[in-house]
């Protein structure tokens, strides 16, 4: 396995992008769109 | 942290939503610590393919044991029997002397305190091999064997205390079991599809073969049956009993858009992948397996969605915009954990016994 050149792993970009959907997720946590908060289809049985 | 102040606006509604994207990554990295655990008992080319993601996922789990802070000091807030004021003629009264929150706080540390130990150990001794033979590789098979047994134990409590008991009127001896298959099912599907997403990296691109894809999709093959076991066992175990404190569990998961749910998940989660997972040309196709082992990930969050979500006591389908944001989020910062731990060590583990016999399972 040595004997092989080592591809870099790469994954700096998808790190970055992943830190950035949890915090861009995280911040939505603070300001439900309006009407989203409940969708109520049925009602639940007694 | 952004959602601390979207929590300080309705905590109850945030740590529940919080709850449900910590199950989901706790589950990929418990899961990923049993089969790394399972892989040095048995052994196998296979495990070699991701054991690195797998050790890679099993050392967020002290990020993990921080992330579980916020459940701690709002538990009050989550769990219905934390609640004060429970009526004195409510049946859970008796089940004070375990569901209680000092004894709940302890039981987690407990808990983190197993799985943190065996996490540290696989890979300190992982990382040692890699810089010199293993002059005892025995360990690694005499610490798995009790380690197994640890997980067993820790997480059927832990799946009591942070799942189960959000409705604490019913209980199911199976539950813990299937919570257990799910979170191996989790780290499988993520294994394939980190390998898979990484085959294109050498030296890592000569384990990546057909054969050990064949070996790996089996592998789920077996834990999408053994999901499904538990599913079915426990659902016709209470429907033939048709217990009155027992039934009620599935009614509220049966009605309403929770009945397309369901039959969402033995379509998706069971049944597609079942199919698509018999077939040899599926599990031998990397770009197939990839996406079959993707949309098991997905269906892994709708399960715990259609599991935690009724027993939050809303009225009706109450899938709020929390219970979707807020595991998206976590899984953000989670993953940004995990690819930083997978760049930490090379892909390829060094100095293992098992690597010739992987390299030779090429075709």
């Amino acid at each position: 396995m040595s004997a092989v050149a080592e591809t870099p792993l790469g994954l700096e970009r998808l790190q970055s992008r992943a830190l950035v959907v949890g915090v861009v997720a995280l911040g939505a946590c603070r300001a439900p769109p309006a009407g989203s908060r409940t969708r109520p289809t049925s009602s639940a049985p007694g | 942290m952004p959602c601390a102040a979207g929590g300080l606006a309705n905590p109850p509604d945030f740590l529940r939503a919080w709850l449900i994207g910590y199950l989901y990554c706790l589950g990929i990295a418990l899961g990923s610590l049993v089969i790394l655990m399972l892989h040095y008992l048995s052994g196998g080319a296979w495990g070699l393919v991701v054991r690195r993601i797998l050790e890679a996922a099993t050392r967020t789990l002290p990020l993990l044991a921080l992330l579980f802070v916020p459940v701690l000091i709002g538990v009050r807030d989550v769990y219905l029997w934390a609640a004060p004021g429970t009526p004195e003629d409510d049946p859970l009264r008796h089940a004070r002397a375990y569901l209680n929150v000092p004894f709940f706080r302890v039981r987690a540390l407990i808990y983190f305190g197993a799985w943190l130990g065996c996490a540290y150990i696989f890979n300190k001794w992982s990382r040692e091999r890699d810089a010199r033979p293993d002059p005892n590789p025995r360990r690694f098979r005499l610490l798995a064997g009790p380690g197994l047994a640890l997980y067993g134990l820790t997480v059927t409590f832990a799946a009591i205390d942070w799942a189960m008991s959000l409705e604490p009127h019913w209980y199911s001896t199976i539950y813990p079991a299937g919570f257990g298959v799910g979170q191996v099912l989790s780290a499988f599907a993520f294994g394939i599809a980190g390998a898979v997403g990484l085959r294109r990296r050498e030296p890592f691109a000569r384990l990546v073969t057909p054969a050990n894809l064949n070996d790996l999709g089996n592998l789920m093959l077996a834990f999408v049956m053994l999901w499904a076991y538990m599913a079915f066992s426990q659902f016709l175990l209470i429907w033939s009993g048709n217990i009155r404190e027992e039934v009620p569990w599935y009614l509220a998961r049966e009605h309403g858009a929770w009945a397309a749910v369901a039959v969402a998940l033995i379509a998706l989660h069971f049944a597609l992948p079942f199919v698509l997972l018999l077939s040899r040309r599926v599990k031998r196709d990397p770009r197939l397996i990839a996406a079959v082992a993707v949309a098991i990930l997905v269906m892994r969050l709708v399960d715990l969605l259609w599991l935690l979500v009724p027993g939050f006591h809303r009225p009706g389908f109450a899938l709020r915009w929390l219970d979707v944001v807020a595991p998206i989020g976590f899984g953000g910062i989670w993953l940004w954990a995990f690819l930083g731990q997978l760049r930490d060590r090379p892909l390829v583990p060094q100095n293992d016994p098992a690597m010739e016999e992987a390299l030779a399972h090429a075709h």
